[in-house]
């Protein structure tokens, strides 16, 4: 058994204390972890507490009406989980006593570990032998610190990298890999959504046929987007700090799929082409892409994304757009379906495939993601309609 | 001469032992104080017996700290080797300017060596008040030119004392009251090692406990309880020589502790406690896991009473609290 103490959480950025509102349960009642204990009240909204391990509520140290700071104690659980996630003095390598029998007190120690960013304070030592292993701190999110309030020591690192070191073996990333990576957790930390709607390819297929550089679904993909786009560009735009850039060029990128990565190459003013001629730039960086040829894009990576992982026979997913993509319009497998036809009030074998459209949610919203995707949907069903 | 090597001795005998050695060795050296010669031989016996056996160079003092120090800076540019007592440290304000601007400054303003040793009997026994009970190591640390050496063994206090005789530049030596008749061992297996060098008592890999003097038993029996209590391993490093710091000795500790603890009966206020913090801080920022700290007396002037004299000094109890507060960090 362990005695661990409720803290008041942090509520958000700008919140540093609350007030007490209703206590949910009393000293002396058996709680389940997760369990509501309390409700506090913060300058915007009233938040739940819940209990960190299934436990007896102890002394309640904050009763209704209490101002308490973030970090504070609020009340003490007797709890004999052994693996708690609240932020307390547990999980040091040493057979250390429980924080009972030590003065919860703020020392300024605690107030710095507390005061910190994601993974608390990073020691010195920590930012030493990260640099000596070539790490950032994208690669902490590997571990769960044990120090006060989680903090992660160096012995941590250390102990992780003593563990790869006897369960796996290294092999260097190389660089399309790390380019991929940093890609990807940059562009993670944005709110991402997705909308879907179905297409019929009938006419997209047999449209294709009727041009002599066989344009593949993608070309069609680039040229759909390009035109939605130039039609309603609110989504193509980029948010800095308080200003929303609008793009002022159509230049698209391609996914392309290649072993171990993926490519991105950027098609600039993809509305000034025509079906034949895109047919011929994408067929040449697809050429490009898997000889490794391909010339950098510089500065330039483009407004949005077209994926097909449709040719990879997955029939629907939400790539992550690259960051300074606010869409990525993803193209699903085309499979034969059934289709009601009520002209004939009978079921037809079409050709039809999910598309995706993953947005930046800051910049737009689900209004204008199913604008976008609706208007692409129509464009697919009626390759004529495009230049 | 007749030094029983093999028996223990106490740390003023080893004192003792050592000045005898010098007076026999060297007839540069001679002893000055108040109440030095027989048949008191110092306030703490220090010099007991030295003069019946130097009639000629050990010698009585006016009680005059200022005229103690001056007579042995103008002896020491003269050739001479003295060793000065004074009965308290506490005493040795009244001498700060000779020790300061003269045998500190000494070298530098007339290009010669001014060879002096400053016997300083520092530090707290309970019931000892406050002007009988300072650590001064912290005033004369700060101007150049002075070497401050603090033993914490009875070996440190023979062969240190011998050193410091020898060193061509003036040597503070902090003697801990405290340590006089309680530290007893013997000579013959005690190293001895260089003036300036800091020493590893315990070995351990989880956190650097520094400190000096008394205090170095202090974080030894912390340690102990630190290994016993919570499997933790401290390191206790012997500072030894307060300046000049022995840094690598700390930096090659932290190398393997990333944890930094200095402990002293001093007071806190710019010392040498802070001075070790700053030079790790400064040049070993990437050794460190957790932020320095160090526990010092508390700053006020030094209490009679036992109860406040314990919540003055820093004790074991508050060693291993600060220590495990740092390897939980």
């Amino acid at each position: 058994m362990q005695k661990i103490p409720i803290l008041l959480p942090r509520l958000g950025e700008a919140v540093a204390e609350a007030t007490v509102q209703t206590w949910l349960c009393q000293s002396g009642d058996t709680v389940a972890k997760d369990q509501d204990l309390l409700e506090v009240e913060t300058e915007k909204s009233i938040i739940a507490i819940p209990a960190p391990a299934a436990g007896v509520l102890l002394d309640i140290d904050k009763p209704a009406g209490s101002r308490c700071q973030v970090n504070e104690v609020l009340a003490w659980l007797h709890s004999n989980e052994s693996d708690v996630v609240q932020p307390v003095d547990s999980g040091s390598p040493h057979a250390a006593p429980t924080p009972t029998e030590t003065s919860p007190t703020h020392t300024p120690t605690a107030s710095l570990a507390s005061n910190s960013g994601r993974h608390g304070f990073l020691s010195p030592r920590l930012r030493a032998l990260m640099q000596e292993q070539g790490l950032t701190e994208l690669d902490l999110h590997l571990l769960r610190g044990s120090g006060q309030h989680g903090r992660i020591k160096a012995d941590d690192l250390t102990q992780l990298l003593e563990h790869l070191q006897s369960h796996y073996e290294p092999h260097p990333a190389g660089m399309l890999r790390q380019a991929v990576a940093d890609s990807m957790s940059r562009s993670w930390n944005r709110p991402l959504a997705t909308v879907s709607s179905a297409v019929k390819m009938d006419a997209l297929l047999a449209h294709r046929k009727t041009l002599p550089e066989r344009p593949s679904a993608s070309v069609y993909a680039l040229s759909t987007l390009a035109q939605a786009l130039k039609e309603d560009g609110r989504i193509a735009k980029l948010l800095l700090g308080d200003q929303l850039w609008q793009a002022q060029q159509i230049d698209l990128a391609l996914a392309i799929d290649v072993d171990n990565g993926i490519y991105n190459p950027v098609i600039q003013s993809v509305d000034a082409y025509s079906l034949g001629e895109l047919a011929v730039e994408v067929k040449r960086l697809i050429a490009q892409a898997h000889e490794r040829q391909l010339p950098s894009n510089g500065h330039n990576t483009g407004i949005a994304t077209v994926s097909n992982y449709g040719s990879l026979g997955i029939t629907w997913a939400t790539p992550l757009p690259p960051p300074g993509h606010s869409c990525l319009l993803g193209l699903g497998a085309v499979r034969r379906q059934p289709d009601w036809h009520p002209a004939t009030q009978s079921w037809q074998c079409i050709r039809a495939c999910e598309i995706t459209l993953t947005f930046d949610h800051r910049i737009a919203d689900g209004g204008t993601a199913a604008r976008l995707i609706h208007r692409i949907v129509h464009l697919l069903e009626h390759p004529d309609l495009l230049s | 001469m007749n030094i029983p090597m093999s028996e223990p001795i106490t740390y003023l005998e080893a004192i003792r032992h050592a000045q005898t050695d010098c007076l026999h060795t060297d007839e540069r050296v001679f002893i000055y104080g108040e109440d030095v010669e027989d048949p008191l031989g110092g306030a703490f016996k220090a010099t007991k017996g030295l003069s019946t056996r130097y009639p000629e160079r050990v010698l009585n003092a006016p009680i005059s700290e200022d005229a103690i120090a001056g007579m042995a800076v103008g002896a020491a540019l003269d050739g001479m080797r003295p060793i000065i007592e004074f009965q308290f440290a506490d005493f040795a304000i009244l001498a700060f300017n000779q020790l300061a601007n003269h045998a500190g400054a000494g070298a530098w303003r007339h290009g010669q060596p001014c060879p002096l040793v400053a016997r300083l009997p520092v530090g707290g026994t309970p019931g000892g008040g406050p002007f009988h009970s300072q650590m001064v190591e912290n005033w004369l640390t700060t101007p150049p030119g002075l070497i401050s050496v603090a033993p914490a063994t009875v070996s440190d206090a023979y062969h240190m004392l011998k050193q410091a005789v020898r060193c061509d530049d003036p040597v503070m030596f902090y003697e801990h009251k405290a340590l006089y008749f309680h530290q007893r061992a013997s000579l013959s297996n005690a190293p001895e090692y260089p003036l300036g060098r800091a020493v590893v008592r315990r070995q351990g890999q989880d956190i650097s406990l520094v400190s000096y003097s008394a205090m170095v038993w202090d974080a030894l029996s912390a340690a102990e309880q630190l290994a016993r209590d919570y499997q933790i391993e401290a390191e206790v490093i012997d500072l030894r020589c307060l300046k000049p710091l022995d840094m690598n000795t700390l930096y090659d500790s932290l190398e393997h502790t990333g944890r930094l603890l200095v402990c002293t009966e001093a007071w806190p206020y710019a010392g040498v406690s802070a001075e070790v913090i700053a030079q790790v801080s400064s040049q070993a920022f990437h050794l460190l896991d957790a932020p320095p700290r160090r526990l010092n007396a508390k700053d006020v002037p030094v209490p009679f009473h036992p109860h406040l004299w314990n919540a003055y000094r820093p004790n074991t109890a508050d060693i291993v609290q600060a220590a495990l507060d740092l390897v939980r960090f």
